[in-house]
């Protein structure tokens, strides 16, 4: 009889609130990268759409399909698919190997979500790009810091909420520095009515 | 002294403030809290700065000077103070070098004075001013040059008691700093009334707008004057308009922000000083904030700083600034002496005379120093009843720890001796321009304002209101307004201007006054201050001219003017000017010193922010951390990754004795390490394959699918860079690893070959260090766990799964796993890699299923040493000053193809065989200890540069072998096999005759890789 | 600093690791002359001025970038993506 391996989270997934804002890790999620080979990325759009009634952005946003399917941007003709585990996302992605790099990455990132009304004001003491609604919107996406640590930052809804999927080795740190942020408050500038 | 005991009953009913004489806008009479100076304690309050306060109680020795120690009080009544330091709070939030004059004063607020000994009133230091000559321009220069041993022993331990500031905390800071990132449209800062009107305007836009004011209350000099705005005193105004401000969706307040500095890309800093007007902040709450402001334009509305006039014994307690003593009078309530004299070159100055003279005040005398009387000074004088100096100066003054009297030097030469206590001195004022200056545009003089003003703008900065040298009310909120409008507009938002609010007009009309007596009659006694921090008198500049350090910048290192923390906003201009005058340039030639960030002094903790101690850089943690913690495991920093050094068990007392044991434990039976550090990189593409032959030194054509190989990359120079294996897992698909420590270059290299030097190659590449967690399992017995855990589907005998296969398997019953036959150790050996989540699992599953065959985990040091027993270079070898061939590898540079460091690889030099190559060393006396970093000498060769043949890279005591072993490069080495040289460790001072050997000591023949 | 980047717009300078020149090329072949590569590996100019320069958007898109920046202001007057650049190169060559 073998021996099952019991997965284990990279941070704990207890929420914790301070200011109106709750710090929690996402459950994990199947998720594949999708890279175009050259020159094939309207193939691979056409598969994309055909398959998940989808259009892959161009730019920095991510976009959900009917069956709950995150396509992120995550640099020129690269995306990050992120779905609900049992989706069987690779399988499903198989028929594009000839024209795309499909790589497994559920575990290599780990979802972290702020939020809350503070949740822009607290996110701004870590991330350096502009959060404001004019700038950055629900579905928005930007490949850039927290901290000293490299993520992919997307805005999940307008509570505000912002979800950080960082590399799993640094997954502790960045769910220390986001709650250290956490609870030095709320800047007077950022009044939250 | 006396005088001041004899205040008139003070405003807010409090015998003990008793030069609180009105009330002020800024503060709250109904409130009483209590501070203490020096021990002694006093009321306040709240609104007070600790500066007002101690005026209030009729303290005005607040400091002895740097250099010479003279009793100072306070000058101004802002942040460009340089007399009023003081250190702030007790213990390990005790802080030098305080301003008073912007310390909010809280209930319980302990302060002392500093730089005085054993009191401020009676400092024995005080003797430097006899010794005065000693300290002229140049004495870091001049005086402790000889004898040299005399610097370290006497002169720089003497300075540095004699001559020092305050004395910092000795515990560590306890307080939270914290970072923050923030945009907008337009960033005004200052809320006087050309940056309200400015921020008014733009936030009526609907533009996003942030107003930082590094004061409590808006209003800037609003708050100091009388003047009326919109039919109410300024101040109010002020206070109307940042309420209209703050109810503006996209309008966004910070107060006690200070704006410090200009960056590229109109990137401003700014320090949000959060809870430094409070005892201690709050739980978790920060002390301060360090904004990164990126702002599309800014507005400069930052007022203006005013001159003192250069008279001898300008620095004398109770001589103070203008625009200081109204801003005590009408701000704080407080008037700062009974008996005054107003000595101005301007209108604003005079006008100080009506406000003392309104505050009880008497007004000894006026003096002017414009020689024709105007209608203003008349009515002052006539107002007030002072006496009117017209063309006169101060010649010197009296009073040593207080002035008590001012010679007064009338237009006709004649002096006479008038007591007071106070005096208000006005040379004019400077724009506070410092922001417009950091990204090296200069500013310009101006004739008319005797000031510089700002000269070209950085792009997307404008400049409003004083700060921009326009001084009427009036024209500061016109000017405001444009600024405002503009701004706004270039950020895409139209304005509709609203009618300006009215407000009176008041004269400035000043004259050029750089020093109150003429240069060429010097007063034998008195120092005539300019520089009040740094102790640069007039003379100072005259002698700095006279050796010939005229130009601004040297000047300013000469002397020291303007090098001290204020850094010389009251003194610069008076300076140059001087020099200007003793060189026979003009000012506009002379030229001004350029302002650097910060405009005030930021905290090293702010600019940290979080990131201290142990929280300094992030931690990388592996998928077996916690289990490993829980065996106990040592951690050693390796990057930002923390991996398991070795696993301590019961019994041993020494690190050794836990690496030997796990060291045999591989060669004997079966360890296992977690090397999910390793770099891993998939790549996949038509064009994988010429990729990787591009990259690597050595072949990638034919390597089948299912196999690994070892891989050598070179930099571009020729010498090598990294090296790892590379395993083919599909027709295009191979996965790289690299080192730990080069895992993020090498990928930053991968795609500048790719996007920079080969675009047309078709690939890509994704790191998938982080998906897998990947286990080296080592040692003879190493196949028999693994077939306890990978599924029977899979034949993994030797046979079928030989020295370096890859395969994708299936483990635990149908969990994907990949499977890798690779060796670090030299033993037989797997790397097994799961998904991350899963790695902490088949840690514990390891131990179980392994137990019955002695399994133990190794760390980073046992893994050390068997791959320095199996001769496997590691970073010691690949240290940026090896090439293929020092490395024992020169055959595997490929010649049929073009590689990154192929052509500079074969250069002559680099392929010299007399180049130190790799070998093993072993102690010609058994149990001598090799170290690393020890030189390679011929036997019996001087110590000496000249017969230096090579060095050790890497030692360790080898268990297997039971001895010392080396890995080093030695000039000739592979020839010279059997030889004996010296190592030469002048660390230790010792040397240790070893035999050179092959640098593979385990299993020369590889046959227990293949077993 | 900022660098507003093709891909992922203006971005601060923390983000970006700095490589230097890009106006020296790679030698096409390993066998070309020796002060060739010489040139390529050692030679730097230092203009006071515009200077086209390799930027990597390490912290962002991975992308490699060719910035264009006063040496005397820090002004950014172009970023475009390198991969582009190499490729019209390349084309420009080959045509
Ligand atoms: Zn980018």
């Amino acid at each position: 009889m073998p021996e099952v391996l019991h997965p284990r989270d990279a941070v704990s997934p207890v929420p914790l609130t301070a200011h109106g804002v709750t710090l929690r890790a996402g459950a994990m999620r199947e998720s594949v990268s999708l890279a175009a080979f050259r020159g094939q990325a309207d193939t691979l759009r056409a598969f994309v759409g055909k398959e998940f009634d989808v259009d892959l952005p161009d730019t920095p946003r991510s976009v959900e399909n009917a069956d709950g399917i995150t396509f992120i941007w995550a640099g020129p003709n690269q995306w990050l698919l992120r779905a609900a585990p049992g989706t069987d996302l690779l399988t499903r992605l198989s028929p594009c190997a000839a024209f795309a790099a499909l790589t497994a990455q559920g575990d290599s990132r780990t979802a972290l979500e702020l939020r809350g009304p503070g949740a822009r004001a607290i996110a701004a003491k870590l991330v350096p790009v502009d959060l404001h609604p004019r700038a950055f919107a629900a579905g928005d996406v930007a490949l850039t810091l927290a901290g000293h640590i490299a993520v992919i930052l997307r805005q999940v809804d307008d509570t505000p909420c912002y979800e950080f999927l960082v590399f799993r080795s640094l997954a502790q740190s960045l769910h220390h520095e986001l709650h250290t942020a956490m609870l030095g408050g709320i800047p007077q500038a950022d009044r939250i009515s | 002294m006396k005088l001041l005991r004899q205040g008139k009953s003070s405003a807010s009913g409090d015998p003990s403030q008793s030069m609180r004489t009105t009330t002020g806008n800024g503060i709250d009479t109904s409130r009483t809290i209590h501070f203490t100076f020096d021990g002694r304690r006093y009321a306040a309050h709240p609104g007070d700065t600790l500066a007002s306060a101690l005026l209030a109680n009729g303290v005005r020795l607040a400091g002895r000077s740097f250099k010479y120690h003279r009793p100072r009080g306070i000058l101004s009544a802002g942040a460009e103070e340089p007399n009023a330091l003081v250190e702030l709070r007790t213990g390990a939030r005790r802080e030098p070098n305080s301003r008073a004059t912007v310390t909010e004063l809280f209930d319980g607020l302990e302060a002392a004075s500093q730089n005085r000994w054993p009191s401020l009133a009676m400092d024995a230091l005080g003797i430097n001013g006899v010794f005065s000559p000693v300290f002229t321009a140049g004495f870091y220069y001049k005086t402790f040059m000889w004898p040299a041993a005399f610097w370290e022993k006497v002169y720089e331990p003497m300075i540095r008691r004699a001559a020092g500031l305050g004395r910092a905390a000795d515990e560590a800071d306890p307080d939270i700093y914290e970072k923050a990132t923030t945009f907008c449209d337009v960033l005004v800062v200052g809320t006087g009334p050309a940056g309200l009107a400015a921020a008014l305007t733009a936030g009526r836009t609907g533009a996003r707008v942030l107003v930082c004011e590094q004061d409590s209350l808006p209003g800037g000099r609003l708050r100091a004057e009388h003047g009326e705005i919109g039919g109410m005193p300024g101040w109010q105004w002020a206070e109307q308009a940042m309420d209209e401000l703050r109810q503006m969706p996209e309008v966004r307040i910070m107060t006690r922000t200070c704006v410090f500095g200009t960056y590229d890309g109109g990137t401003y800093g700014a320090l949000e000083r959060v809870a430094d007007h409070v005892p201690t902040p709050a739980p978790d709450q920060p002390r301060q904030r360090l904004w990164r402001i990126v702002a599309r334009h800014a507005i400069v509305a930052t007022g203006g700083i005013e001159r003192p006039i250069v008279f001898p014994n300008n620095d004398r307690p109770g001589i103070m600034l203008a625009g200081a003593v109204r801003t005590y009078i009408n701000r704080f309530g407080v008037t700062p002496g009974q008996r005054a004299i107003v000595y101005t070159n301007n209108d604003d100055g005079l006008r100080t005379a009506r406000d003392l003279h309104r505050a009880g005040a008497t007004i000894a005398a006026i003096v002017d120093a414009r020689t024709t009387e105007t209608p203003l000074a008349r009515d002052m004088a006539q107002l007030t009843g002072a006496k009117l100096f017209m063309g006169g100066a101060i010649a010197d003054t009296y009073g040593r720890l207080g002035i008590h009297a001012a010679v007064i030097r009338e237009h006709s030469g004649l002096t006479q001796r008038v007591p007071c206590d106070l005096v208000a001195m006005s040379g004019g004022w400077n724009p506070e321009l410092s922001l417009t200056t950091h990204q090296r545009t200069k500013p310009v003089y101006d004739e008319t304002l005797c000031a510089f003003v700002p000269g070209t703008m950085p792009a997307g900065m404008r400049s409003a209101g004083v700060a921009n040298g326009t001084f009427a009310t009036p024209d500061c909120l016109r000017e405001g307004t444009t600024c405002g409008q503009d701004a706004a507009q270039a950020c895409g938002f139209s304005a509709t201007v609203a009618d300006l609010p009215a407000a009176g007009t008041e004269s400035y009309a000043i004259v050029p006054l750089w020093h109150a007596l003429p240069l060429d009659r010097p007063a034998r006694t008195g120092k005539a201050f300019i520089d009040f921090q740094n102790d640069v008198t007039a003379k100072d500049v005259r002698l700095a001219a006279i050796e010939g350090f005229r130009s601004v910048e040297h000047l300013k290192r000469y002397t020291t003017l303007g090098m001290a923390t204020d850094q010389g906003k009251t003194a610069n201009v008076n300076a140059l000017a001087q020099m200007a005058e003793q060189t026979g340039s003009s000012i506009a030639r002379t030229g001004t010193t350029m302002f650097r960030p910060p405009v005030q002094p930021v905290a090293i903790g702010a600019l940290a922010g979080a990131a201290r101690g142990r929280h300094f850089k992030p931690d990388r943690l592996t998928p077996t951390h916690d289990w490993a913690t829980e065996q106990g495991a040592v951690f050693t920093a390796n990057g930002l990754w923390h991996r398991a050094q070795w696993f301590p068990r019961p019994g041993e007392t020494h690190w050794r004795d836990t690496v030997n044991r796990e060291v045999r434990t591989v060669r004997t039976a079966v360890g296992f390490c977690d090397v999910t550090t390793l770099g891993k990189i998939d790549i996949q593409g038509p064009d994988a394959a010429t990729f990787l032959e591009r990259v690597y030194v050595n072949a990638w054509r034919r390597l089948p699918i299912g196999r690994a190989r070892y891989g050598l990359m070179l930099r571009e120079d020729g010498f090598a860079y990294d090296d790892g294996t590379t395993a083919r897992l599909g027709e295009n698909h191979y996965v790289m690893t690299t080192t730990t420590a080069h895992a993020g270059s090498v990928m930053q290299h991968l795609e500048l070959c790719h996007q920079w030097l080969w675009p047309e190659l078709d690939v890509r590449f994704i790191s998938v260090t982080d998906e897998w967690a990947q286990l080296a399992i080592a040692g003879p017995k190493s196949r028999d766990v693994l077939r306890h855990i990978v599924d029977p589907a899979f034949d993994i005998s030797n046979e079928a799964f030989g020295y370096m296969a890859a395969a994708t398997v299936t483990i635990c019953g149908g969990q994907e796993a990949r499977l890798f036959r690779l060796s670090f150790s030299g033993e037989l050996a797997y790397e097994l890699a799961v998904p991350a989540r899963f790695g902490d699992a088949l840690a514990r599953l390891l131990m179980k299923v392994g137990a019955p065959y002695g399994i133990a985990p190794y760390g980073t040091e046992a893994l050390g040493v068997m791959r320095i027993e199996k001769g496997h270079p590691a970073g010691p070898e690949l240290n940026g000053q090896t090439t293929a061939h020092d490395l024992g590898m020169g055959r595997m540079l490929s010649t049929r193809k073009d590689f990154i460091g192929r052509a500079m690889a074969a250069r002559p030099a680099l392929t010299d065989p007399a180049r130190p190559a790799l070998i093993g060393l072993v102690p010609v006396n058994a149990g001598d200890e090799l170290v690393a970093g020890g030189h390679l000498l011929p036997a019996g060769a001087q110590a000496t540069a000249a017969h230096d043949q090579g060095w050790v890279s890497s030692a360790a005591w080898s268990p297997t072998l039971n001895g010392w072993i080396a890995l080093g490069f030695l000039s000739n080495g592979p020839a010279r096999l059997g030889e004996t040289v010296m190592v030469h460790n002048p660390l230790g001072n010792s040397v240790t005759a070893a035999r050179v050997v092959s640098p593979v000591f385990v299993d020369p023949n590889g046959e227990r890789l293949h077993a | 600093m900022r660098l507003n980047c093709p891909c992922c717009g203006p971005r601060g300078l923390e983000e970006f690791t700095y490589r230097g020149d890009a106006t020296v090329r790679r030698p096409e072949s390993p066998t070309a002359p020796a002060q060739d590569w010489v040139d390529y590996v050692y030679l730097r100019d230092n203009p006071a001025g515009p200077h086209r320069e390799l930027w990597y958007h390490g912290a962002g898109c991975r992308s490699w970038l060719v910035v264009t920046r006063d040496t005397r202001t820090h002004a950014i007057s172009d970023v475009v993506r390198a991969v582009d650049v190499a490729r019209a190169d390349k084309e420009g060559a080959g045509s």
